[in-house]
């Protein structure tokens, strides 16, 4: 009679310690759910950041490209683009994918004039198909014709996907 | 035994087994979040790199100093690699050491021009990295001059007493003089801290020499050539000659790509000016732009630095100089 009691009491202890160890570890994975939530969550928001700062870098890198940069005799060089240049260049940046994807990424690059008259044109179009983010940086230049000796004005648009 | 001794027996082993179990879950944990972390810290400096290497090719001349965790950053040719972490790029125009090692990242650009901008190089290296430029000309002074103080630099004019810094790696600059003998004050120092560079040339043209350490005297790695003074910094920060005519090729590969769009805009201008005197420095530029782009194309295609087609850049730049100058007498409007 004794023994079946010590017995029933040892079933019951083991019984209590499972059921500790089985709540721990329901508490411990709750926990974990939590911690990767929380961890998903600031990682989106550290890859949108670096989508908006590779954005800017690629605006950056548009704007100083010396393959549609003015020559020399324009007075202030910096966001101005020379109108003899961006028909090539757009030719040279598509036959040269690869060299100018290092530089752009998954981009889309097109200068529009806004005066005098008003055409787009794309230069480099490396787009993705599904995407997360889209960013888009609108910069104001001078588009310059060294034949007419004329300035024009234009906005750089670039599109950056992620 | 009895059944009493069995049961409590069987409890310790539980509790062992148990304990055991728990133990192993968090130690895999715990190195599993130390792995993580590690490859999120070589992840984050090397995107510290590419914005260093994106915010200095649309600037140049300035500077800048980041700080980054203690970690060791290793170029080759076209990757950049940190710990497990690398970062492979088609065409990578950074001259820096092999490995830079520390906290800090020094950088700076400057443009290539022949006789119009091609690129921005990027120039990268470590406070822990000093250049020593030894020369008695014209050239060692402008290198000096070309580096900002804000590098671990010193300039002389003949063999200094090197003094043995303790974490300081040394890159020596022989400009328009021998590298003798090798310095004895240095002659401890392992292998790999310590290298040289022999330059011989003038600020648009020149050979250069690449030098390592081998126990107490310089070995000899390799030679390569340089056009422009900017490209001859580029050799400076350079800690091997495959980097650095791994990148001085990938430069030229941009100045073909250049020099393309500017032959197409040359003539564009020829076919529509109607001065007769600058339709000829029209053609000529054209023709100049189109042997500089045959030229680098096959400097960038071989990898290799190669001193004919570097004398033909030279001779077409100073002729498009030359043009660019008529026609601004002229008031046409300009090549580049």
């Amino acid at each position: 009679m004794r023994k079946r009691i010590f017995s029933r009491k040892a079933q019951i202890q083991i019984g209590e310690t499972i059921s500790v160890i089985f709540v721990f570890f329901i508490l411990l994975l709750i926990g974990f759910v939590f911690y990767a939530k929380v961890l998903k969550g600031n990682a989106a928001i550290e890859s949108d950041e670096m989508a908006q700062l590779r954005s800017v870098e690629i605006a950056q890198r548009a704007m100083f490209l010396p393959e549609l940069q003015c020559s020399s005799d324009v007075t202030d060089s910096k966001n101005c683009i020379d109108k003899l240049k961006i028909e090539s260049a757009k030719d040279i940046m598509r036959s040269k994918e690869v060299e100018y994807f290092d530089i752009f990424g998954f981009a889309k690059i097109k200068i529009a004039h806004i005066y005098p008259s008003n055409p787009e044109e794309e230069i480099y179009s490396r787009p993705l198909s599904e995407f997360k983010n889209k960013f888009s940086t609108n910069v104001p230049v001078s588009i310059y014709d060294p034949v007419a000796r004329e300035y024009g004005f234009g906005l750089v648009s670039i599109e950056t996907y992620s | 035994m009895d059944k009493k001794g069995f049961e409590m027996q069987f409890n310790w082993i539980f509790v062992l087994v148990a304990g055991t179990a728990i133990l192993l879950l968090f130690s895999s944990i715990i190195l599993k979040q130390k792995s993580i972390s590690d490859t999120t810290t070589k992840a984050a400096i090397l995107k510290n790199v590419e914005s260093i290497i994106a915010s200095n090719s649309a600037r140049e001349g300035i500077t800048t100093s980041t700080d980054i965790p203690l970690s060791t950053i290793e170029i080759s040719c076209n990757k950049i690699t940190s710990g497990k972490v690398s970062k492979q790029f088609s065409s990578l125009i950074l001259f820096s050491p092999l490995k830079i090692t520390g906290t800090k990242l020094l950088a700076t650009s400057k443009e290539f021009s022949s006789p119009y901008k091609a690129v921005n190089m990027l120039f990268m290296s470590s406070p822990n990295v000093k250049y020593i430029i030894i020369g008695d000309d014209n050239l060692a002074r402008e290198i000096n001059k070309s580096i900002s103080d804000k590098w671990n630099k010193g300039f002389f004019t003949a063999m200094p007493e090197i003094k043995y810094e303790k974490d300081t790696k040394y890159r020596l600059i022989f400009v328009n003089i021998p590298e003798g003998s090798f310095p004895a004050s240095i002659q401890g120092m392992p292998d790999d801290d310590v290298t040289a560079l022999k330059v011989q040339g003038d600020d648009a043209k020149g050979t250069l020499t690449f030098y390592s350490k081998n126990r107490a005297s310089w070995k000899e790695n390799g030679k390569s050539n340089y056009i422009t003074k900017n490209l001859l910094i580029g050799a400076v920060f350079s800690g091997s000659n495959e980097n650095y005519d791994c990148a001085a090729a990938n430069v030229f590969s941009r100045l073909a790509l250049v020099s393309g769009i500017n032959s197409d805009r040359a003539g564009k201008l020829l076919a529509q000016t109607v001065n007769s005197e600058c339709v000829l420095a029209y053609q000529s530029s054209k023709d100049s732009f189109d042997k500089i782009k045959t030229s680098s194309a096959l400097i960038s295609e071989k990898r290799q630095i190669l001193t004919n087609e570097l004398n033909k850049i030279s001779i077409e730049s100073a002729s498009l100089e030359e043009n660019n100058q008529k026609l601004k007498i002229r008031s046409c409007p300009l090549v580049y």
